[in-house]
């Protein structure tokens, strides 16, 4: 059941209108059972390993509080990590690894033929949060079994995140909740922008990139560029769109999730964009890997290598593909460079030409590095880094033809561009000082309404009809 | 019950009822794809049956009307043609075959080849004894993003089934029209849209009549088109139309086209031996392209992959043993500009001539 689907449409309300019905006590039953039939909408079978997964950490998130020998709770700790990561190791990298060692060792092993259970990596590394807080001391125990379950299925965030921390989202499941109108506009309102994001931009521009990127070996110039920059934009909105849709369909029952975004293309370092870029990810790695590995607080040359490695696993994590791999060793290597040089993410009163052109070499930077995110191979991203530039000398030439091959130099295809990113690129601006669809709430119900059915309307005029999944449901 | 909550979910229910109101009225009403109604091809089809020439309304679905010929027709005739636009002048004036049919459709993939045999097949268990396959260079492009064989749930049942009968496999329709209920669907509501800007009131006009000028476009009793005489006669407005036309060819992104498309090639391949072992004749068809074009394309080769395609399909019929008519290169029948209705349809004396070369 995808986010964008007449399903979805369905399903929400009547979650949303019977979840305000019925007591509070039932509530967290109501969005059990709801977010269990949301996910076994796409392959029943693998509920059973997000409960294995959940019964797990759970007994082990128990045993850690009852036991104070700390041989004992390293054990039941490596264990719940072995257990949840065996699972998504099996499903995930089993191929991967197996295939990689073929290259250095003559042998032919079993290759797994399972699709890849949608979420698996959002809710193993939420559930490992917990374990791993609750050994440390960060995080009480949850003792109610159907709660914490609820924590670990809740649909909203469930096939790709946010990833939340069990300190935050359980005490929002069981605390009463009183209906209030303001957050449910909220909520309404940041679905159908979110909306917008996937189905009229996202989808619209995937169009270009995947028609590049589907025969990449059959482009070069200026189109390899304007497919990485379409696809640049894609990526964002389709992640950010699905991030705003559960957001928005959290706080309908009065749950609120984390903002996984903050306007990444505004980063003014690379640093800077992993801030404000999949902030519940890369907040994650930081706590959980980063730090244990001893962070800053060591010498410079380690500090490089848990840089490097907290990125390269990152990359990894993002898919069981070298192409990740190096995606994230680039993201690594940049900021080692930063850290190197000393150079931080500017202030935000520090608006000058120098922050804008720090901006656009991000921004160039980002958007190169993507290219390794969405090719299919290793070699066809340094195919493309090779071509991208072909013909530049003739710069005209260059740009024109690229125009062409990618077809906007059809005045409609173009002015349909700019009908996508505007509204995008002002929404985010405004986004640096405001809370835009709170401050849009809150106008009187004529700007309300009139904005509300320019954007469906805009949706269902330009928005991709066909069956579009989210990028990131196959990590 | 809080009050707020009723507040919220009347304005949700009032948005609700707006959008699918909007979209079931237009999706109804306009029904491009002629879902919900399809009575005007079937008249169409009985009066050209019965032997008249019948005007093709500006929104009739080529598609729908030859499920309704098929369905319609007394017999199976001995020869029929299959392809697109480019193939519809073939007729049993200009072949000299008796007894035949042309079930063309405007922009043919290798989908609708399926589909219109598939539609004998499923009516008589059997196919005609000649094929002739009108065939395209973008026939055989892997990315053809050719969709129209998608629009009408029964003409893309009759192509899966008899896919599936020619392949020996059991495909499951991934089609949207197949999952979504066209009443409620955001692609249909798009493509009426769409259709309604492009056509006006003329969306929706698709009653039958037996054409009495010709100035109408129309289809002849074997299935063969009759152009309107605006488009038939030769002309200046029609040669400088033909040469303005031309460039690099980029209908169905064919201009991304550098190799031949390896599942086309071997759904193409399947189809052949099919044909074949069942006993028919099959005869290839390539329509030219005119001069202009050709200069574009060929000489200067904007679409390599049309020579590309011509070389394929000569070592396949070779191979095969089949016959092969005609070529994509319209300077080797001696045809000028002034034969081509567009850079890539001929007209009927350019058919005739390339035919019998």
């Amino acid at each position: 059941m995808l986010f964008n689907s007449f399903a979805f449409a369905v399903f929400l309300p009547m979650v949303f209108i019977l979840y305000w019905l019925i007591p509070q006590r039932f509530r967290w039953v109501l969005l059990l059972a709801a977010s269990y039939y949301f996910y076994m909408s796409w392959n029943a079978i693998y509920a059973i390993l997000i409960l294995f997964t959940t019964v797990i950490s759970y007994f082990c998130g128990l045993a850690l509080e009852r036991t104070k020998k700390r041989w004992l709770r390293n054990v039941t700790l490596i264990v719940a990590l072995s257990l949840c990561l065996g699972v998504l190791f099996i499903f995930k990298y089993y191929n991967f690894t197996v295939n990689t060692l073929r290259c250095f060792i003559n042998f032919s092993p079993y290759i797994m033929k399972f699709a890849l259970p949608v979420g698996i990596s959002f809710y193993t590394f939420q559930t490992l949060s917990y374990v791993i807080d609750v050994y440390k001391g960060g995080s009480p125990t949850e003792h109610h079994f159907g709660i914490y379950a609820t924590f670990v299925i809740f649909f909203p965030q469930l096939i790709a995140g946010p990833i939340e921390r069990a300190s935050r989202l359980i005490p929002q499941i069981k605390k009463k909740h009183s209906f209030d109108i303001a957050h449910a506009s909220w909520g309404g309102m940041i679905i159908i922008w979110g909306l917008f994001k996937k189905m009229v931009v996202a989808d619209n521009l995937a169009v270009y990139a995947d028609m590049v990127y589907g025969n990449i070996t059959s482009y070069q110039g200026f189109s390899i560029v304007l497919a990485t920059l379409c696809f640049t934009i894609q990526i964002y909105c389709d992640f950010s769109g699905y991030t705003d849709i559960a957001r928005g369909s959290a706080k309908l029952f009065g749950i609120e999730l984390m903002d996984n975004f903050k306007c990444p293309y505004f980063a003014t370092s690379v640093k800077d964009f992993w801030s404000r870029w999949h902030i519940s990810l890369s907040t994650w790695f930081r706590d959980y890997v980063y730090i244990p590995m001893g962070g800053n607080r060591v010498s410079k040359a380690r500090n490089c290598f848990n840089v490097l490695i907290t990125f390269l696993v990152s990359g990894l994590w993002h898919g069981a593909s070298w192409n990740f791999v190096v995606w994230g060793g680039l993201h690594g290597l940049a900021q080692i460079y930063e850290n190197a040089f000393g150079i931080k993410p500017k202030r935000e009163e520090e608006n000058d030409i120098f922050t804008i052109i720090r901006i656009i070499v991000v921004f160039a930077f980002v958007s190169m590095a993507w290219i390794f995110f969405r090719v299919q191979d290793v070699h066809q991203g340094f195919y493309a880094i090779k071509n991208m530039f072909v013909g530049v000398s003739h710069i005209w030439q260059y740009i024109s033809q690229g125009i062409t091959a990618m077809g906007l130099h059809n005045l409609t295809n173009a002015g349909l561009m700019v009908l996508y990113i505007v509204p995008l690129t002002v929404f985010d601006i405004f986004s640096l000082k405001t809370d835009v669809i709170e401050w849009f709430v809150n106008r009187n119900a004529v700007v309300q309404n009139t904005v509300t059915t320019i954007l469906i309307v805009t949706i269902m005029l330009y928005g991709y009809a066909g069956q579009s999944t989210f990028v990131y449901f196959q990590f | 019950v809080n009050k707020d909550l009723i507040k919220f979910i009347t304005k949700v229910v009032i948005y609700f009822a707006a959008i699918f109101g909007m979209i079931i009225t237009i999706n109804y009403n306009v029904d491009a794809s002629f879902i919900f109604t399809a009575d005007s091809h079937e008249d169409m089809a009985k009066l050209a049956l019965e032997g008249n020439i019948v005007v093709c309304p500006l929104n009739y679905n080529e598609r729908i009307y030859q499920i309704c010929i098929v369905r319609n027709m007394k017999s199976m005739p001995d020869t029929i043609v299959i392809g697109s636009s480019r193939g519809m002048h073939l007729g049993e004036e200009i072949t000299g075959y008796s007894n035949m049919y042309n079930n063309c459709v405007s922009g043919a993939c290798i989908e609708d080849y399926y589909g219109l045999l598939g539609l004998y097949y499923e009516k008589y268990g059997n196919l005609p004894r000649r094929i002739i396959v009108e065939t395209s260079p973008w026939v055989l492009f892997e990315y053809n993003p050719e969709s129209r064989w998608t629009t009408n749930k029964e003409y893309y049942n009759y192509c899966y089934d008899f896919y599936n009968t020619v392949n020996g496999v059991n495909l499951i329709m991934n089609s949207n029209l197949n999952t979504e209920n066209p009443y409620i669907s955001l692609s249909y509501f798009q493509y009426n849209i769409k259709q309604f800007k492009e056509k006006g009131m003329n969306v929706f006009d698709v009653e039958a009549r037996i054409s009495k000028d010709v100035s109408e476009l129309a289809d002849n009793p074997d299935g063969s088109i009759r152009y309107s005489a605006d488009e038939e006669n030769e002309s200046e407005h029609r040669l400088s139309r033909v040469q303005n036309m031309s460039g690099a060819v980029s209908y169905q992104n064919i201009q991304d086209m550098t190799e031949l498309g390896e599942t086309k090639v071997k759904d193409y391949e399947k189809l052949i031996d099919y044909l074949l072992n069942n006993g028919c004749e099959v005869i290839i068809y390539m329509a030219p392209f005119s001069e202009t074009q050709c200069g574009y394309s060929i000489d200067q080769g904007f679409n390599a992959s049309f020579e590309l395609v011509e070389q394929y399909l000569r070592e396949l019929a070779n191979e095969k043993g089949i016959q092969i008519v005609g070529g994509f290169d319209s300077r080797k029948f001696g045809l000028t500009d002034k034969r081509f209705i567009d850079y890539m349809h001929v007209d009927q004396k350019g058919t005739s001539i390339v035919w019998n070369y």
